[in-house]
């Protein structure tokens, strides 16, 4: 059963909820207009966006501007942490794959070996997912042997909708990863390695994370789905979070879950505002609403289910003195990398939703035209390569478009097997010099990372990669988490100050003192 | 330990020769780098602005080997924006005798690491490297990334104190970035960079592409418009690279982009300013000039004629199609252009020769349409130099940091609406003088007269006074 912690006690103050989202106009989604300064609509959240704000609003702040990650802690809070649960994830569908195929429970140990020394693990995280596997074998083991009568279940699937609804009639968009859908047993499921032996009750929010990912996978067209998972009403499916001690069922009638969402939702709107000032105010607001509902957050009272406490609690040092009027260059930098991200990914989001979902089919068909040979490239199957990925065939007319593309720079692709509404979604590489490649005959060996049973499904390249860390819209993340160290750092002694190179460069450029930039009366060869 | 090169006597060597061959101002800006950066009364960021063809990169790659052999430094932290960028500096150093192996290029690669080249690739968390490569990286002299790699060298500690960061190609550097490389080398108590900053690039180049104004800025620029910089920049303004008249039009291209009132006229050097084709060692036979798809034998003639080192065709009189079509994948090409710029880079391949083998010019377009259809037309129509030019047609972008004896570029906008899109956009127009000014003893560029004309940076192109050295054709 679920339950939500803070159930009976007063909730956070609740945002005054959304009379309408702020979507991107037709020209915005057919690019007829430069894009350049504010975007003027709101991102295209995730469903993790959702769940930070749902958690703090402080969380979501960091996450636009700072861009800080995850305030729900993984296992050991770190980067570690985030790898060992990923790692988790994708031996889990692994192993069931591998199962379906035909391998024995007990050889589950040898295809940790196998997996761990194919992805360079390290020992301590084997060790860590090694006695992590053994709790969840110890009761997985029945439904582990019904895999033998191949179920139909799907791993790691992309869902976005435009059309997601809580209780009232505005609409939102969203999207995000659904780790396990079994369409044999009507279930979908939601891991995570969160939690401990002891716990009645699902992780913090990981039941309202499921939720959001039913209610997107509700809200998309039949056909949509039904092309690709071959089923189409999920209004009875089982919500499952699992973590590796438990399964818990989640009760999808609950009634906070509509106001914690609407109220995130919110947060997202009023914290990504194109107005400067309003914006200053969203801020301050948020640091006076911080914390969840009914459990404010103060120094030394943090919630701890949350990440983010370094970052919103740190000591002020005394150098650098300029520090104010740097920080306030900093915000500036924050708030342009933040809108760059929201025109090079969220306005692809939009695009690729409304091609496939919106009402009005002429703005279909017009995106179709704008994004086919340009950004995406429609493909199909021509047979797979076990273990290694498959041979794709580039649609005649778009290949042009893709050696055009891929002519002087390596660009990173995703590989989508079904929609981008719903479907599998990959980290693709085009290995072009493969010996199965013959590019100008359209044919292109792809490496696939995760598991894949899509042998019979339609294939969309996207370029750009929406889910790769190393992309250009993802390094201006890396880029606002290094600003906002940078603007955390500082030194308290006197003499350390007056001879650190980053505390006298800052002083001077945003104080007073001399900023040179040559020297002329310096004899070269003293040295 | 100290940390020094393997082959020091070979780089004590040639760094000697090299030193005679520095003029003043490339002298004064060395010793900027070198300077320490805390002064007195303020801070010590050296700035040098170096345009093209003035050794910018060379200054930079000296002034490190020498610190590194005088003691002065410990170590080179080389930062450049691109990966190409990277490569070019590796190469810059290895010209002053530094072995490959101790110059190394880390990459995001994993898969690719070769010592003794001196390329490595490294993961994100360094779980590819074991203790042994740690402390190799820990003692190489020079290191070469781009900004993004520098959580890796963080990480590793693969930098003492004592280093010097040199930042290359700075136009590319926006604010962002350059506090992002603050943040990760000097944002610590103590494992922090001693050595001091030094800033490398010509500020007219092209800029990263963005949406946004605040990262449209460069770094120099942002500390420009907050602070006056005493005694001014490093400028360099003797070049090596570009034939007089070249540097001539680059100088008027300067002077229309500078948005500063310092703005420094390019002086070329006495070696080069005359130097045209013949002067790089290609000999001219005329008679071999084939006839065109497009253009004439007596036209081609004309325009590879070795007495015009500088030549604008106008495209609107070129025959066929000479407007600008959209390709799906959103960017543009000319057909004519891209006819006459094959025909021109032929002519040119079976005119001009040296050694027994044919010059093969670069064309630049700043369109990768347009890169893909000279390609393709190469390719299918013209097979037989494929091999030789087609990997020679490029984007503007990527020809940034390059030079070449002949250079081709394509401008592509032609319609009756006169457009030019990007190509008028106050930074990204730098294209145009990026392009330019990467060839040596020969230009050729491809303009529509109606869609360019009366637009001042395009008007500076045929603004030559008559001059002896360019043939503006079809312009009257």
């Amino acid at each position: 059963m679920t339950s939500l912690p803070y159930l009976g006690r007063q909730l956070r103050q609740r945002r005054v909820p959304l009379t309408r989202w702020r979507w991107p106009r037709p020209e915005h989604l057919r690019e007829e207009v430069y894009r350049r300064g504010h975007p003027p609509f709101n991102p295209f959240p995730n469903v993790k966006d959702v769940v930070d704000a749902a958690l703090c609003p402080l969380a979501i702040f960091h996450k636009f501007y700072h861009g800080l990650r995850g305030a729900g802690r993984g296992l050991r809070g770190d980067e570690e942490g985030i790898q060992l649960g990923q790692h988790y994830h994708q031996f889990i569908s692994y192993l069931k794959t591998e199962i379906v195929r035909g391998k024995r429970i007990e050889d589950a140990e040898s295809l940790l070996s196998n997996y761990c020394s194919s992805q360079r693990v390290d020992v301590d995280t084997e060790s860590s997912l090694r006695t992590l596997l053994r709790y969840w074998l110890r009761r997985k083991r029945e439904s582990l042997e019904q895999l033998y009568e191949r179920p139909r279940i799907f791993f790691e699937v992309h869902v976005a909708s435009i059309n997601v609804t809580f209780g009232r009639e505005v609409r939102f968009p969203l999207h995000g990863v659904i780790d396990e859908i079994d369409i044999t047993n009507r279930r979908i499921i939601e891991r995570t390695l969160r939690g401990r032996e002891d716990d009645t009750e699902p992780p913090f929010l990981k039941d309202f994370q499921l939720w959001l990912l039913w209610k997107i996978i509700s809200s998309i067209g039949n056909g949509l789905v039904r092309e690709v998972l071959g089923c189409e009403n999920f209004e009875d499916y089982e919500l499952i979070v699992e973590t590796p001690y438990r399964d818990f069922l989640v009760d999808k009638n609950n009634p906070l879950f509509n106001e914690l969402a609407e109220d995130a939702f919110s947060w997202i709107s009023d914290l990504a505002t194109s107005n400067n000032s309003r914006l200053a105010i969203a801020i301050n607001e948020a640091w006076q609403n911080r914390g969840f509902h009914g459990r404010p957050c103060r120094y030394g009272e943090e919630i701890k289910e949350c990440a983010m406490i370094n970052n919103c609690y740190y000591r002020r040092r005394r150098y650098p003195e300029r520090r104010s009027a740097f920080g306030s260059d900093l915000r500036r930098l924050y708030y342009a990398l933040f809108n760059e991200q929201i025109w090079r990914h969220d306005l692809m989001l939009y695009q690729l939703a409304y091609m496939e979902q919106h009402q009005d089919t002429t703005l279909q068909r017009d995106l179709r035209e704008l994004l086919m040979g340009r950004s995406i490239f429609p493909a199909s199957i021509v047979r797979s390569i076990r273990n290694e990925g498959f041979i794709v065939r580039i649609d005649e007319q778009f290949r042009p478009s893709l050696l055009e593309v891929i002519q002087d720079e390596v660009v990173n692709f995703d590989i989508i097997f079904g929609s981008f509404s719903a479907g599998l979604r990959r980290r693709a590489q085009l290995d072009i010099d493969n010996t199965y490649s013959n590019i100008r005959e359209g044919q292109v060996f792809v490496r696939i990372e995760g598991p894949t049973n899509v042998e019979d499904l339609s294939v969309l390249l996207i370029r750009g990669s929406l889910l790769l860390r190393e992309e250009p819209w993802f390094l201006k993340r890396l880029v606002q988490q290094s600003l906002f160290n940078l603007e955390k750092w500082g030194v308290d002694r006197d003499e350390r100050a007056r001879k650190h190179v980053t505390v006298r460069f800052i002083d001077t450029l945003f104080g007073s003192g001399q900023f040179r930039a040559r020297v002329d009366d310096y004899e070269f060869h003293q040295h | 330990m100290t940390m020094s090169f393997t082959n020091i006597d070979d780089v004590r060597r040639r760094i000697e020769e090299r030193r005679n061959r520095l003029n003043e101002e490339q002298r004064r800006a060395i010793r900027s780098i070198l300077e320490n950066p805390l002064l007195e009364d303020g801070f010590l960021l050296p700035i040098v602005d170096g345009p093209p063809g003035t050794g910018k990169t060379t200054v930079g790659a000296y002034a490190c080997v020498h610190g590194i052999l005088e003691g002065i430094i410990r170590g080179v932290l080389y930062i450049a924006p691109t990966n190409f960028a990277a490569q070019q500096a590796k190469l810059a150093f290895e010209n002053l005798g530094v072995a490959p192996g101790d110059v190394v290029w880390l990459n995001p690669r994993a898969r690719e690491k070769n010592w003794e080249r001196g390329i490595v690739g490294v993961r994100w968390d360094l779980s590819d490297l074991g203790p042994n490569d740690i402390r190799r990286l820990r003692n190489i002299p020079i290191i070469i990334c781009t900004p993004y790699m520098l959580g890796r060298i963080k990480r590793g500690g693969f930098r003492s104190s004592n280093t010097k960061v040199l930042i290359d190609e700075f136009s590319q550097v926006d604010p962002a970035i350059f506090f992002m490389i603050l943040s990760k080398t000097g944002a610590s108590v103590d494992r922090y960079v001693r050595g001091g900053y030094a800033l490398l690039g010509d500020p007219l180049q092209l800029p990263v592409v963005t949406t946004q104004e605040e990262l449209m800025e460069n770094i120099v620029e942002f500390i420009r418009a907050r602070r006056t910089i005493e005694g001014g920049l490093n400028t360099l303004t003797l070049q090596y690279r570009m034939h007089e008249e070249i540097c001539n039009a680059v100088n008027r291209m300067r002077q229309e982009l500078s948005p500063w009132h310092d703005f420094a006229r390019l002086q070329s050097s006495s070696d080069i300013r005359d130097r045209d084709l013949e002067g790089l060692g290609y000999r001219y036979a005329e008679e071999r000039v084939p006839q065109g798809s497009c253009l004439r034998r007596e036209e081609l003639r004309e325009i590879l004629n070795p007495s015009y080192t500088y030549v604008v065709l106008n495209s609107d009189r070129l025959l066929g199609n000479n407007r600008e079509e959209r390709t799906r994948s959103g960017s543009l090409h000319n057909i004519a252009e891209a006819e006459v710029a094959i025909d021109i880079a032929v002519a040119a391949h079976e005119s001009y020769q040296a050694q027994g083998e044919g010059l093969a010019p670069t064309i630049i377009s700043p369109y990768s349409a347009q890169v893909y259809e000279i390609r393709e037309r190469l390719r299918t129509r013209h097979p037989s130099y494929y091999n030789i030019l087609g990997n020679r047609v490029i984007t503007a972008y990527s020809s940034q940091g390059r030079e070449y004896p002949m250079v081709i570029l394509s401008l592509v906008r032609n319609n009756p609406w006169r457009r030019i899109g990007f190509l008028e956009d106050e930074k990204l127009r730098a294209q145009l003088y990026v392009a330019c000014s990467r060839a040596q003893a020969k230009l050729v560029v491809l303009m529509s007269k109606n869609t360019f004309g009366g637009r001042p940076l395009y008007e500076e192109l045929v603004n030559t006074s008559n001059s002896q050295h360019a043939l503006i054709w079809g312009w009257d």
